[in-house]
């Protein structure tokens, strides 16, 4: 009996011995795949036809550059051999290359053809086997959806090649005259369009989660009858551009501010910043300007909503601290849950939610300019994105979440500065500057990713 | 009689009473030891330098330059070990303190200026690469290992001195936690991940042991991460820092016979 007793005592003392500590490395560093797109395999073209197939392979080799966080493009040819008819998966594979990207471009019918093939050089597939009909006039949207394709079929997520950039511009206006108008471009800054000939001043635009419709506000001139005279009054309304139809609406158009208003999860309903009252709040409101729902309510300013995918968290700005600061709330209700989530920085602007829901990107003013700065929803986790970078605002998330989309201002002299788009990764490594000499521009906004 | 049957009666229960504790001594140990193992994860305490960051303004650093700066800092690491400082003064130590600087508002500025020029900052973009280079031919060349012990000694003469002055209180646990955290860091610049691993919220832990010099001697896979080219990975990356400065007899000896167990990434 005592034996067993000891025994037992002996192996309880062992257990309180062998106590585990796990020392913790951290997480990994990225390993960039390294990925090869070839130059393609043309089969008798002519001249123009293989300048086109040229271009072809720039736009997707320059998509690829944009996620050079990701990827380590490479180039890599071999003499005498093609590569989209006889793969060399063993050299590929000895030279390190984990994608490998092969073309055929050739006459088909009238027109040409490019096929695309992708192989995932360390399991040995072909992941992506694709072609489409090469024309000049549909060249940069079909090359970025082939880029499209090919990023799906390595990481199984999309990218953000088919994605475009809203934005307003003061193009060829400056001085009192200066009215500004919304415009769209490609996400890489090409193909650029106009959207609104208001001959006024166009203001913090936002897109339909179906990517089919564009809000935003306009300085409107109203006619104010009264009994003595007729008055011209200038007011921020709430405008709607329908893009199947090129029509426009108007949603709101209350005294004082109607802006800042962006479309809510479902693309039914959406949220803006109205001072009616005199104090600005926020509120939720129907498509048409109906079933309007106060959702902050606070005799401080609140302004600037932004909403996750889900709809499920609002972060807004507030002066209710004295200056400028983030909150959170929970916008099917009034007041819900509100929370602060920062609490430095002298005067915080912009908001934004990346698509997840789990980071927001703000602009700052530090030293005399704006940065930009990322944090997470819960308030944690502060880090600073841009420095001696000029002055940065209006940050928004691109839809799939790895990019960040924003305006920088430079000043030349006393009476000269220019204002542009430039687009990051979403740790502050900027990738280029989308827009040139096209005025000053202003609010970029993403498209969405299609459902 | 009466007395008899007590006594007969209390040794009969005697025995059944002390039957009965054992057998739930040892129920309890047993269920112990399922419950400990079932929650083996939970309950294992995880070493890791923490870093305290007070936020008492917007922060200075951009993440790329932490990222220099955290990169350059390992770069320099092996050689600061070598001469001036104190093996018990644990490497990490250096980044807190490079990561603070970034949270302080006020700030003397001419120190900084230099950095903190746009050109600087995009030259030193495009030369990160390079750097990289440099770094690691640096390392292999650096330190042979003979050099290393040597210096290695000339900190321990080193580190006897401080002793004496005042570090006395904690000495066996914590100078075995102080090597022990320095490992990390030292992994840490070989622990990489491809894309399609990084994405997938995986974890793996390694039982390491090391001999007296420092010197890897065996590798286990104490839980894998159900990846098996993620668990290889981690172990590559050990291999791969290895060999580790020379730890002190006393820590040495429990590296050697218990081994310590590393957590990718926790």
């Amino acid at each position: 009996m005592k034996v067993i007793v000891v025994l037992i005592f002996m192996l309880m003392n062992l257990n309180a011995f062998s106590q585990d500590a796990v020392i913790a490395v951290g997480n990994a560093e990225q390993d960039k795949d390294k990925l090869v797109i070839d130059d393609p395999e043309m089969r008798s073209l002519s001249g123009d036809q293989k300048t086109l197939a040229t271009e072809l392979t720039d736009i997707l080799k320059n998509d690829f550059v944009f996620y050079k966080h990701k990827f380590n493009t490479v180039d890599y040819s071999e003499k005498g051999q093609n590569s989209f008819s006889s793969p060399q998966i063993e050299k590929w594979k000895a030279a390190g290359i984990s994608f490998f990207i092969s073309a055929n471009i050739g006459p088909s019918g009238k027109g040409i053809e490019a096929k695309y093939k992708v192989w995932s050089v360390l399991t040995n597939k072909e992941v992506l086997s694709q072609s489409f009909k090469l024309q000049q006039d549909s060249l940069r949207a079909n090359a970025h959806k082939v880029a499209d394709s090919i990023y799906r079929s390595i990481t199984g997520k999309p990218s953000v090649f088919n994605s475009k950039i809203v934005f307003i511009s003061s193009r060829n206006t400056s001085g009192k005259d200066t009215t500004k108008e919304l415009f769209v471009m490609d996400f890489d800054g090409r193909r650029v369009e106009k959207l609104t000939n208001f001959k006024s001043v166009v203001l913090s635009p936002s897109v339909s989660p179906d990517n089919t419709r564009i809000m935003f506000s306009l300085i409107a001139t109203h006619k104010e009858v009264t009994r003595e005279k007729v008055r011209n009054i200038k007011n921020i309304d709430l405008k709607m551009f329908d893009m199947r139809t090129g029509k426009f609406s108007t949603i709101s158009n209350k005294p004082g501010i109607n802006s800042g208003a962006i479309f809510g999860a479902s693309g039914e309903k959406i949220y803006l910043t109205l001072s009616y009252t005199g104090n600005a709040d926020i509120y939720e409101m129907g498509l048409n300007g109906g079933g309007m729902r106060k959702i902050t309510s606070h005799y401080a300013d609140d302004v600037d909503p932004s909403i996750t995918q889900d709809g499920s968290l609002m972060s807004f700005l507030s002066n209710r601290p004295g200056r400028a600061h983030i909150y959170t709330m929970d916008p099917s209700g009034s007041e819900k849950d509100v929370k602060r989530i920062s609490f430095v920085g002298q005067f915080n602007a912009t908001p934004r939610f990346s698509p997840d829901g789990k980071e927001l990107v703000f602009s700052s003013w530090v030293d005399n300019s704006f940065d930009l700065y990322r944090i997470s929803a819960d308030g944690n986790n502060l880090v600073r994105l841009t420095k001696d970078f000029g002055s940065n605002e209006e940050p928004a998330f691109s839809p799939e979440g790895e990019f960040i989309v924003f305006t920088s201002k430079r000043v030349l002299s006393r009476t000269k500065a220019v204002q542009d788009i430039y687009i990051m990764n979403r740790d502050g490594e900027v990738l280029g500057q989308l827009t040139q000499n096209f005025g000053h521009c202003f609010s970029p906004q993403w498209t969405n990713l299609p459902k | 009689m009466k007395g008899f049957e007590i006594d007969q009666n209390f040794n009969r229960n005697f025995m059944i009473s002390l039957g009965i504790h054992g057998a739930l001594i040892l129920a309890a140990y047993l269920g112990g030891q399922i419950v400990l193992n079932v929650f083996k994860n939970n309950d294992v305490e995880i070493i890791r330098a923490s870093v305290r960051v007070d936020v008492v303004g917007m922060p200075k650093f951009t993440i790329q330059e932490l990222r220099d700066l955290q990169q350059n800092a390992a770069a320099v690491e092996p050689e600061v070990v070598k001469g001036e400082v104190e093996p018990e003064k644990p490497k990490v130590e250096e980044a807190p303190d490079v990561i603070k600087k970034g949270d302080i508002v006020i700030q003397e500025k001419g120190s900084e200026k230099k950095r903190s020029s746009f050109l600087n900052i995009l030259s030193d973009y495009s030369s990160k690469k390079v750097d990289k280079k440099e770094r690691a031919k640096g390392k292999k060349e650096g330190i042979g290992k003979k050099n290393l012990e040597s210096l290695m000694v000339e900190g321990n003469r080193l580190s006897k001195g401080s002793a004496l002055v005042g570090d006395f209180t904690d000495e066996a646990s914590s100078e075995f936690a102080s090597y022990v955290q320095s490992l990390p860091e030292l992994i840490r610049q070989f622990w990489k991940l491809p894309t399609y691993l990084l994405d997938k919220d995986l974890r793996c832990r390694i039982k390491v042991y090391l001999s007296g010099a420092g010197q890897l001697i065996k590798l286990e896979v104490y839980e894998s991460s159900g990846q098996a080219e993620f668990d290889s990975r981690a172990e590559k990356a050990i291999r791969d820092a290895a060999p580790f400065p020379k730890p002190s007899d006393a820590v040495g000896a429990r590296l050697n016979s218990s081994g310590i167990i590393l957590g990718f990434p926790l």
